[in-house]
């Protein structure tokens, strides 16, 4: 480090430096290079759908149940709508619903579990009370309940899983906060009279970004996973374009009877490639930000 | 004012319960703070040292109000701070401060030292820009002799040495300019050499912007060095008091002289006698009955099982628990 | 013969940030019935000399040169299987922290007994178990409280009982690393007098590892100083503490102040031990010492004999001015 030097420089300096070790760590997990380019390659294709697209997928533009010729990659579906544009533009909703789910679930099981942590005594036996009824509810039955109640819709799948699974991560949170609650630092930051809110966004908070990172990944292909499969029953919004609807179309139309794999294969494909990109790197990532939870932790 | 802090009569106490359900277990009481006496004047250190579970560290604690007294007095400057809340106390934090004894996890490990150092300046709003920040900041790391104090600033606890941290940990209270200052155990995990410079430091700083301390250490020896008084206590009882000159050179207290004789001396050749003390110090949730010590006293008697023992003064800055003082 | 003799040993450890050579040359020599403490601040490197010894390194970490001659037998040659004769049979450890990892679920004497069975196929448990109850006499715990479990020993009786461990097959050599860390004063000399007793009862050979020189003084025969993987000076007792040599000791002794007689400032040495990964080429000391010439930091001064039996690394030894007195 340079003498008198600018402190402004050398914390960019020090940040810049973790970044370019954390990049270092990650490249080692060939897997989880994968699981990035993977994933990359999903946004990518979500964000340029417009662009990449042949036709507008919600307009009819061929012969109902086409096959695939030069005009139609992957044939036409029984609205006679180009499946290869329903695909791309399916990238959107399916990840669009994944991270949504999976933001509403992190956000909200952190601030219970950070909560019930941190107060301990009534307050926390109280939210974990109510997360251990959230826990019991079985998802499908709900999930239909919630549908029939208020109509098909994709952001119903969101709010259903926000629902559903915030109560799991609030009890990951909460037990580290427990943790981390007994540290000395902690005891010191009292000392110095520092206020309630301030130990648990400032002090605490900090140590739970790893997990609520990891976490947010997961979900996100849990979530994809979910919305694939609940539009497949019919309890999406059939008029969006999802892989999950493009599914239950090519279901209930007869795709697999008449053997039409140009229907279902592809957003079959295109959900397994996404929730394995996901895996893979939260996987990664939690070699990397959270050494300690593996059980075999080696050292060197 | 003369007396930076007064205790008296200081109790805390833990609720152990013992049975299979609280409603049906005898609640026990953990007294790990019993009626304990003294005053700190300004300027000065007093050591409180004792064998682990003898009540130190939670004297320390409780006299900051990190633990809530369960009985007796707390006085800072004349104030008495028994019973205020905690939004009342947060007005008084600034003057009095901890300095605490694990280097590896007093310090948030996910906060760099700006931020670090930053916290006690924003709670008490003590910086009006973040220029004036930075300032105080580079000042503090500087009267910690951090040298250069840029190198320090962005760095993390886990890229500093335990003696780096102990100074980062000092500047955090220095910072807000303490009139009191409780010191649980500051060097005792850290090396030999870095303890000295941490303690000298400490010293300094003392001399320099002025503060009172209460030191709390097991090492007999180091208290000598650093304290102008010294307090044993056993079982949550301070058993004798005074200068540290009386204190260390003439023990009155048996458990004291117990204590001294056991200290090991950087010398093969020193002759020790060892006084023989019997069996472990007894659980704190069934303190024996008058004074604490007899069943490891060589020479208690029915009077010490009974009765139990006050602090008599028996010279100018010098009071011991134990009638048999003079006896033995 | 000396019972064990290490020559030249060298000791690195892999790691991602580099390689840390721990042990960079070690030279130490055990007689027979003698106790050698091996003295340092952390990162010195004497853990690695035990460890090294057993044979008990970690995946990551290999002896690079040197030789362990145990009783006329190279251990660095020898492979695994031919360890375990030798380990707890001939030469056992008490590591750092042993009595906090007994097993909390076990009882003691089941884990004694364990150990034992381990170590000798043959023996039949309800021999094993006679074994146990003689060694839990032999350092001082009645062998009724085989069947407590551990968090109904205290400290000291946890550390008895781990020693016992250790003692179980009868060793030659006993090995251990910060004996009385976490003790209580009382306990600590209570924890020194057994290991003397026990020394001159089986006719133990001892090896004590510890920063602490008070402890040092009070059971062992000689003294060996290390510093950033090198040991600096090595003698009896007597003449360490009675006339150091080398700059490091002298600060070292310093360090820790004394119960008895006056009370003197200490000094203390600026700044850190070197980066192992890239030592420097000349005294490892050379930026901290006051008593530094241009020749320390061109060549690293050799160990050598200066004075029957005391053996110092340093060019300016002579001129090493003793920084404390002996209390009287």
């Amino acid at each position: 480090m340079v003498k008198n030097q600018n402190p402004e420089l050398s914390r960019i300096q020090h940040f810049r430096e973790e970044i370019s070790e954390f990049w270092k760590s990650y490249r080692r997990s060939k897997l989880g290079l994968a699981g990035l380019v993977l994933f990359l390659f999903f946004v990518a294709v979500a964000f340029a759908a417009p662009l990449i697209a042949p036709y507008d997928p919600f307009s009819r533009v061929g012969p109902p149940f086409g096959a695939p010729s030069l005009s139609h990659i992957l044939g036409t579906n029984d609205a006679g709508q180009d499946i290869f544009s329903e695909l791309l533009y399916g990238t959107r909703t399916s990840l669009l619903v994944g991270i949504s789910a999976a933001l509403i679930v992190s956000a909200f099981g952190t601030i219970v579990g950070l909560v019930a942590g941190y107060f301990g005594g009534i307050i926390e036996n109280t939210l974990m009370r109510i997360t251990d009824i959230f826990l019991l509810v079985p998802d499908l039955p709900f999930i239909m309940i919630l549908a029939l109640y208020l109509g098909p819709s994709v952001w119903n799948i969101v709010l259903a899983i926000g629902i559903l699974w915030w109560s799991g991560t609030a009890r990951v949170i909460r037990s580290i906060v427990l943790t981390i609650k007994e540290e000395p630092f902690i005891e010191a930051a009292k000392a110095i009279g520092a206020s309630n809110r301030h130990i648990m966004l400032s002090e605490i908070l900090p140590h739970t970004i790893p997990v609520i990172i990891v976490g947010v990944i997961r979900f996100t292909g849990f979530g994809v996973l979910y919305e694939a499969g609940l539009s497949f029953l019919g309890l999406g919004d059939p008029t969006a374009k999802s892989w999950g609807t493009m599914l239950h179309f090519a279901q209930a139309r007869g795709a697999f009877l008449r053997g039409m794999w140009w229907w279902f294969f592809p957003p079959g494909l295109c959900i397994s490639l996404t929730i394995i990109s996901f895996t893979l790197i939260s996987f990664s990532l939690d070699r990397i930000l959270n050494p300690k939870m593996r059980g075999m932790g080696r050292g060197g | 004012m003369e007396e930076t802090l007064v205790v008296q009569n200081l109790e805390k106490r833990f609720p152990v319960s013992r049975g299979i359900s609280p409603f049906f277990g005898k609640t026990l009481w953990v007294r790990a703070v019993d009626r304990v006496n003294f005053t700190i004047k300004r300027d000065e250190i007093l050591g409180l040292a004792g064998e682990s579970g003898c009540g130190k560290t939670t004297t320390g604690r409780t006299i900051l109000k990190l633990f809530e007294p369960t009985g007796g007095k707390i006085l800072f400057e004349g104030h008495d701070i028994t019973n205020l809340k905690p939004s009342a106390m947060k007005q008084y934090r600034p003057y009095m401060q901890m300095v605490f004894q694990d280097p590896y996890r007093s310090l948030n490990p996910r906060k760099n030292v700006m931020s670090i150092l930053s916290l006690p300046i924003d709670t008490h709003r003590l910086a009006k820009s973040r220029s004036e920040k930075l300032e105080m900041i580079m000042k503090v790391l500087d009267e910690v002799r951090l040298h250069p104090p840029e190198r320090y600033v962005y760095k993390y606890p886990h890229e500093l040495s335990g003696g780096e941290r102990q100074r980062i940990a000092l500047a955090k209270v220095l910072v807000l300019r303490p009139k009191l200052i409780v010191a649980d155990e500051p060097v005792s995990m850290l090396d030999a050499l870095v303890r000295i410079s941490v303690l000298d430091l400490l010293l300094d700083l003392k001399k320099k912007t002025g503060f009172a301390c209460l030191f709390i250490t097991h090492d007999l020896a180091l208290a000598r060095y650093t304290c102008d008084r010294i307090g044993i206590m056993y079982l949550g009882r301070i058993i004798e008091m005074g200068s540290k000159d009386a204190v260390i050179n003439q023990p009155a207290h048996p458990y004291t002289k117990a204590l001294i004789s056991a200290v090991p001396v950087p010398d093969p050749s020193a002759r020790k006698v060892q006084l023989k003390v019997s069996g472990d110090v007894p659980s704190p949730i069934d303190t024996p009955s008058g004074c604490p010590f007899h069943p490891r006293c060589p020479y208690a008697d029915d009077r010490c099982r009974e009765e139990e023992q006050q602090l008599v003064r028996i010279d100018a800055d010098h009071y011991v628990a134990c009638y048999k003082h003079n006896l033995i | 013969m000396a019972l064990i003799e290490i020559k030249q040993l060298k000791t690195s450890y892999f790691t991602p940030e580099g390689t840390v050579k721990a042990i960079d040359g070690v030279s130490l020599k055990l007689e027979k019935g003698h106790a050698l403490g091996l003295v340092g601040e952390s990162g010195c490197g004497k853990t690695t000399v035990a460890l090294s010894s057993m044979k008990l390194l970690p995946s990551n970490a290999r002896i690079t040169g040197g030789d362990i001659m145990f009783d006329g037998e190279n251990l660095v040659t020898k492979t695994d299987e031919e360890m375990n004769q030798i380990r707890w049979k001939r030469i056992s450890l008490v590591f750092q922290g042993a009595m906090n990892a007994l097993n909390p679920v076990f009882k003691v004497g089941d884990q004694i007994v364990e150990a034992i069975m381990t170590h000798n196929r043959n023996m039949a448990k309800s021999e094993a178990t006679k074994r146990t109850r003689e060694l839990l006499e032999l350092v001082g715990v009645d062998s009724s409280r085989a069947q407590d479990y551990p968090h109904e020993f205290s400290g000291g009786m946890k550390q008895r009982a781990v020693i016992a461990m250790a003692l179980s097959c009868d060793p030659d050599v006993l090995v251990a690393d910060e004996p009385t860390t976490a003790l209580d004063v009382i306990t600590q000399g209570r924890i020194l007098a057994l290991i003397r007793e026990l020394q001159a009862k089986l006719e133990l050979s001892l090896i004590v590892i510890t920063h602490d020189l008070s402890l040092t003084a009070e059971i062992c025969s000689e003294i060996a100083i290390m510093y950033a993987a090198k040991i600096v000076e090595f003698g009896k007792t007597k003449d360490i503490y009675d006339e150091p040599m080398h700059p490091y000791t002298n600060a070292l002794l310093s360090a820790f102040p004394s119960i008895l007689g006056p009370i003197r400032k200490m000094e203390t040495l600026a700044g850190f031990p070197p980066d192992l990964r890239n030592p420097p080429s000349g005294c490892r000391l050379f930026p901290r010492c006051p008593y530094a010439e241009d020749r320390c930091k061109e060549k690293e001064p050799e160990l050598e004999e200066v004075t029957r039996g005391h053996f110092v690394a340093c060019y300016n030894w002579g001129q090493v001015k003793q920084l404390w007195k002996k209390p009287s």
